[in-house]
């Protein structure tokens, strides 16, 4: 049985002009120790996706679908259910780990609690058992760090405290929302392979919620590509970045300027993302495809089978081979982007 | 290609309700009732001459202490001038004294907070300490100063409390203007070569306006009390003029010799007056934060 | 040399550590030149002091010590009368990081290019409005959005609003601060793409910071990284990444996430 489930999960948030579709029909399942990237521009929907798995949706939401974390029904469940979930199944990391701890609280405070609360742990034992935590994250001085507050900690070093936290509880499956984008990149290196060996030394299922595409590919089994509140694609990370199946993932890939070779102009995706409510009938991402016929504008591609993964265009079969590493065709003229009324 | 019938989804037609919604979205129902009232206020002051039934300063001692009536709509005071009048022609001196208080102090508050916030320095740590010193005196102090050195009536009144509002007003604008002259568009300005001037005028200013007008607002309202305080302590208009406050003085003799009358509707004109616009100052405030 | 446009030598901030702790040296003996129509990057890391940098550069930031001379002429650190910010804008703009703070949102956006053009040249109004309209139709946007307000359009589009501000000055530099970083990969590129298109049709030169070396590989001849205030290691770009001679670089460039690429502990 898979660690996470998700089925036809839709989400609408309220807003001044109604509610607003944000997650369209997302489903994806996580075995037991995989790795899931869930890939996505703003406005795609991928932290709502994750947020939902914990219950956590902004107030007068509407949620639908199924969600089922080891087959544990979360859309259903009580005020308790999820307080279980989220104390002993499912823990989070997130963006801005400044935002989610209590500055006035010491690092050791954060620590301990989860494991007195939920572990019933007492303090001395909850104490050593965060400096053991620490170690595992990478800080060596634990004593010193649970003695220090949150101000005193860089980014990195904060975010590790927030990794800690979350495998405190040790989860069978940790959601983690774009856990390094606020980091350096040898944070973030250093951070990726923490996360990793955790992973895999104590078989935790991770969803890994990112803009970097890169990223996920090389650090997760699996790629889910979203666009406008829906996957658009998903395969295994590696055939994923070597052949791309959709044209927006394959636009994705080749936009991103790389440290290996320098392209005079950058192939781009033309316009800007949108959200799930801001897309028409068709398939939300023919306004900006080269490949994109009538038939894309007019019809919602269904989610199709495809070699190992699932792909959401109706011309994934002329195009397999066509897009693999190549860009999209690029666009004449300049490119258009529109704009947003709030 | 086939053609679907689309139901769209019926429009309602638009009914007063829904014109009125956009003032609904802006200032609540509350704030809506209570700008409602000022304007009726505002109204009346303006018409008082045309609308007052009698004129407000002219004794008629055989009609003193006359009840509510069809002739006296609120009955007469100690010397038999009718209340309605008197309480009509207050409103004037309220709305007026009121008014030149919080934009004089709004002007000179705010042109201190920007050139301070925008050069800063030693210039913005002086006006900093000259405003928290100023900040510890209380308007009325001010204002009886200002008394006793030009004498009783509303001008000194007035300039005063606009004196001991400067501070506030100053205060608030500063603070604000500190955190815009952080963003990256005043750095822009600077950088292109945007005189201070133009910075403050074009730039802060336009930018603190709902926050000005909100906070002015909701000085309005604690200048009607301080004002009215001070013609009740008899330092503001002069006798025989029309003064919520002064009625208010009279009105305490009245109601010892029974007849609350007088003290009961000038103080409630007040009190109204004050609510109203206190809560559409809080409102405007809120919807300035929501904004920032 | 004569067509040097950024000279600096010796540059150095030093901040006052607050309560009780030591001073600090965010930028500590930084010295470079960029030539005209050149491109060169300064890359760090959070703290590294390239932001301290460029706003030295600009002059919102009083260096310690250090001389900066730009497009031939030495800057004094005092405060600039409102004329010598003005000239000095002819010489070098800036493109912030974010594009939600750097565009005021009381104007709209043909007031925002049209002010920016109106302090450095004297133009009647036709020539103004056909100025203002080029600028948009350079960075990519069309003459409607000079009626819209910057709450109206997107991250990308209001980036393409804040180089068109810069390049109302007709600079001879740009600098860029991060400038694309905050925005969505597929707006990235096409902002990236802009800025190769500005190069080629006027002479500009340009000095970029950032972090991402993939973008600065995209853009820069020359690069120029920078840790902990002080300038580790300078080359043309292609050589500085193909060939790296610091300890320091090549950390850098191993952390970049790339097909293949694996998450490496540096400290165990």
């Amino acid at each position: 049985m898979s660690m996470l489930t998700i089925e036809d999960l839709v989400v609408r948030v309220r807003s001044q002009d109604g509610p607003r579709t944000i997650v369209d029909g997302v489903s994806l399942d996580i075995e037991r120790g995989e790795a899931l990237g869930l890939v996505g521009e703003s406005g795609s929907g991928k932290s709502i996706t994750a947020r939902t798995v914990l219950g956590l949706f902004p107030a007068g939401s509407q949620v639908s679908g199924r969600i089922e974390v080891d087959g544990f029904s979360v859309l259903g469940a009580d005020r308790r259910g999820l307080t279980a979930l989220r104390s002993r199944r499912v823990a989070m990391i997130f963006q801005d780990p400044r935002a989610h701890i209590n500055p006035v609280h010491r690092i050791g405070d954060f620590l301990t609690e989860a494991l007195r609360r939920h572990l019933g742990m007492d303090r001395a034992g909850a104490a050593r058992r965060a400096v053991g935590l620490l170690a595992d994250v990478g800080i060596p001085d634990g004593e010193r760090r649970l003695r220090q507050y949150p101000h005193e900690l860089s980014g990195g070093l904060l975010q590790r405290v927030m990794i800690a936290a979350a495998i405190a509880i040790e989860p069978d499956l940790i959601l983690a929302d774009e856990p390094t984008t606020a980091l350096d990149v040898t944070t973030q290196s250093e951070v990726m392979a923490i996360l990793g060996e955790l992973r895999t030394q104590r078989g935790m299922a991770m969803l890994f919620i990112t803009h970097d595409l890169e990223l996920a590919a090389a650090t997760c089994d699996r790629t889910a590509v979203m666009y406008a509140g829906r996957i658009v694609e998903r395969q295994p990370s590696k055939s994923l970045a070597q052949q791309p199946l959709h044209p927006y993932t394959s636009g994705l890939l080749g936009s991103r300027p790389s440290i290996e070779t320098v392209a005079h102009r950058l192939p781009v995706i033309p316009g800007r993302p949108v959200a799930a409510f801001e897309a028409g009938e068709g398939c939300a991402f023919a306004p900006r495809c080269g490949f994109a016929l009538d038939r894309c504008h007019r019809e919602r591609p269904p989610v199709e089978h495809r070699l190992e993964g699932e792909v959401a265009c109706h011309r994934h079969e002329e195009l397999t081979g066509v897009l693999a590493g190549e860009p999209i065709a690029a666009p004449t003229g300049a490119p258009v982007e529109r704009s947003v009324d709030v | 290609m086939a053609v679907e019938t689309v139901t769209l989804p019926m429009t309602p037609t638009p009914s007063r309700a829904s014109r009125l919604r956009p003032a609904v979205r802006v200032l609540g129902v509350p704030g809506l009732l209570a700008t409602g009232f000022l304007a009726v206020i505002v109204v009346v002051a303006a018409a008082a001459p045309w609308l007052a039934p009698y004129d407000p300063n002219l004794p008629r001692p055989l009609e003193a202490y006359a009840g509510p009536s069809g002739a006296h709509p609120l009955g007469t005071d100690a010397l038999g001038r009718d209340l309605l009048s008197r309480l009509m022609y207050g409103a004037r001196v309220a709305l007026a004294a009121s008014a030149s208080i919080i934009v004089i102090s709004t002007v000179v508050g705010t042109a201190v907070a920007l050139v301070s916030a925008w050069v800063g320095g030693f210039v913005d740590a002086f006006v900093s300490r000259v405003l928290d010193i100023l900040f510890a005196v209380p308007g009325i102090v001010f204002a009886l100063a200002a008394v006793s050195v030009m004498g009783p009536g509303p001008k000194g009144v007035v300039a005063g409390l606009a004196v001991g509002y400067t501070p506030y007003v100053a205060r608030v604008v500063r603070g604000a203007a500190m955190r815009e002259v952080r963003m990256d568009y005043i750095a822009a300005a600077w950088v292109q070569g945007r005189s201070g001037t133009a910075v403050c005028l074009r730039h802060l200013l336009p930018n603190l306006k709902s926050l000005i007008i909100a906070q002015a607002v909701s000085s309005l309202g604690f200048a009607l009390i301080d004002l009215s305080a001070l013609s009740f302590l008899g330092l503001g208009v002069q006798p025989p003029g029309s003064d919520w406050g002064l009625t208010m003085r009279a009105g305490l003799d009245s109601a010892l010799r029974g007849h609350a009358g007088e003290a009961l509707s000038a103080g409630l004109c007040i009190a109204l007056l004050v609510a109203s616009v206190i809560v559409l100052g809080d409102r405007l405030s809120q919807r300035a934060e929501e904004r920032a | 040399m004569s067509d040097q446009v950024i000279k600096v030598e010796g540059l150095r901030k030093v901040f006052p550590g607050h309560g009780g702790a030591p001073d600090v040296a965010a930028v500590d003996g930084v010295s470079f030149e960029l030539g005209a129509g050149e491109s060169l990057a300064i890359v760090g890391e959070s703290g590294s002091g390239k932001t301290t940098v460029a706003r030295m550069l600009m002059g919102l930031e009083r260096p310690t010590s250090g001389l900066v001379e730009v497009c031939g002429r030495r800057r004094s650190t005092g405060r600039p009368t409102t004329r010598e910010r003005r000239r000095r804008g002819r010489e070098m703009q800036l493109v912030f990081q974010d594009p939600y703070l750097s565009l005021d949102r009381s104007q709209r956006i043909g007031t925002i290019v049209e002010t920016a053009i109106r302090l450095q040249f004297a133009v009647g109004r036709a020539e103004l409005r056909s100025r203002t309209a080029a600028l948009l139709e350079q960075v990519g946007l069309q003459p409607r959005h000079a009626e819209l307000f910057p709450r109206q359009l997107s991250g990308g589009q209001r980036q393409r609003v804040a180089i068109a501000r810069a390049l109302a000055a007709e600079p001879s530099v740009l600098v860029l601060d991060e400038a694309v970083a905050a925005l969505d990969v597929s707006i990235q590129a096409q902002i990236l793409n802009l800025l190769c298109d500005i190069r080629d049709s006027r002479e500009i030169a340009y000095l970029f910071i950032s972090h991402d070396l993939a973008v600065v590989n995209q853009l820069c001849e020359r690069t120029l990284v920078m840790r902990r205030g002080a300038v580790v290691e300078e080359a043309p770009t292609r050589e500085l990444l193909t060939a790296p001679t610091q300890d320091y670089t090549r950390r850098l460039i191993a952390a970049v996430p790339r097909p293949g690429w694996v998450p490496i502990r540096s400290t165990a």
